[in-house]
């Protein structure tokens, strides 16, 4: 799938020009409303790049494997959500395992953001084959998009938090407070990426 | 019933309280008729699923709600989907994307989960109406504004042979613009209602 020079150009049209959350609207409800503690934030942002991840390679997998061959790719949604809850429950074991006092701050934060448009849209991208050449994935092909996938969520998440910081300190009109503002801003990242992609309006 | 009248609809509907269910709304506005048919496809599986939720899920233990929640509405919007497909192919193969994830949307998600606590389940799935009708008229005025600024048609038709006055608008970053744009018109109509009420 990505060799040679074209390689690239795959990985910048991933990352900006088909950015999940900036030009998809994919994963965009822990950036309209943030959570407040950082510690949050770091674990949302972390948990979910890996149920991208994992979720992706497992669906990719069981598309291949079992649904394919069974024509039966009218479930792949269900496939996704099952997978996804499996894949939190197992993040959620983990933390207590693992990080025990992170899991008592932001246990709450794990179920709620392992389900999220981000990763089923991710999967049905992935299932449905190369949405820039309409070829299907292999899979390296797969496990490269879906690294590439939570890449890029991760940079949208950092570049809103940073704006967000900004944005904590201004005292506007209250029309534009809380999702306006987030709004105005993601249009305006989403214009850059938009010129990085080399569109002409 | 009045609160719910309110709070379902327009003014204060969660998808400008919470930005619950904007992923679906910006990417299926582009053009009126997609907005209709997606808001429509995210009413029934509001109502449905808050039906199914308020009517058994009660019985099921907490630890087995969530999940049941999420299986439910997936399970539904497969079905919506596969209607989708077979009556509407054009407007399907346009926000196919958008329709797989109408299942684990916040707005759904949260709506059913709440259905559940509801004692009637009539009166969960006439919440989760408002709710998507709510949703219909915000998604249709976001892409009735996107369709006329950004390429000068209605319902994917032209309406004269000039181009849009603001083709931004039909762009992605527009959808964020337009969207926020109604946001601002909502508020000012929530804030001259109040102040209506009050003098």
């Amino acid at each position: 799938m990505m060799h040679g020079p074209n390689a690239g150009i795959s990985i910048a049209s991933i990352l900006f020009a088909n950015n999940m959350v900036f030009m998809l609207f994919l994963g965009l409800r822990p950036i309209l409303a943030p959570y407040r503690h950082s510690m949050a934030t770091i674990v949302s942002c972390s948990t979910m790049s890996i149920a991208i991840l994992v979720t992706n390679i497992a669906c990719f997998c069981i598309d291949r494997v079992l649904l394919i061959p069974a024509e039966a790719t009218v479930v792949h949604l269900l496939v996704s959500v099952v997978v996804a809850l499996t894949v939190a429950q197992l993040i959620e074991v983990c933390m207590q395992r693992w990080y025990p006092l992170v899991y008592d701050q932001t246990g709450l934060v794990v179920p709620l953001v392992t389900i999220d448009t981000a990763i089923v849209g991710s999967t049905f991208l992935i299932c449905s084959g190369n949405p820039f050449s309409g070829v299907s994935y292999t899979f390296l092909g797969c496990l490269v998009f879906a690294l590439l996938n939570a890449c890029g969520y991760i940079m949208a998440r950092v570049i809103m938090e940073c704006i967000h910081d900004r944005l904590g300190e201004y005292k506007g009109s209250g029309l534009l407070d809380g999702i306006p503002r987030i709004l105005i801003a993601c249009g305006l990242v989403s214009l850059v990426f938009l010129g990085l992609s080399g569109t002409v309006l | 019933m009045k609160d719910l009248f309110k709070n379902g609809l327009i003014l204060h509907h969660p998808l400008f309280s919470a930005g619950a269910g904007m992923c679906i709304l910006l990417g299926i506005s582009r053009r009126m008729d997609d907005a209709i048919l997606g808001g429509c496809a995210v009413t029934l599986v509001l109502m449905v699923s808050s039906f199914f939720s308020a009517l058994t899920l009660r019985f099921a233990s907490a630890a087995l709600q969530r999940t049941a929640v999420f299986i439910v509405t997936a399970g539904f919007s497969i079905i919506v989907l596969c209607f989708f497909a077979v009556w509407y192919p054009m407007a399907f193969g346009r926000i196919e994307l958008y329709l797989t994830i109408i299942g684990v949307d916040t707005l759904v998600i949260s709506t059913t989960l709440g259905a559940i606590k509801k004692t009637n389940p009539v009166y969960a799935a006439f919440e989760g109406l408002l709710i998507g009708i709510g949703f219909i008229v915000i998604a249709a005025l976001c892409g009735a504004l996107r369709e006329y600024l950004g390429s000068n048609s209605f319902m994917g038709e032209k309406l004269s042979g000039a181009e849009g006055i603001l083709p931004i608008a039909r762009t992605v970053p527009g959808a964020f613009f337009t969207c926020a744009l109604l946001c601002i018109v909502f508020r000012i109509l929530d804030t001259r209602i109040i102040k209506g009420k009050s003098t």
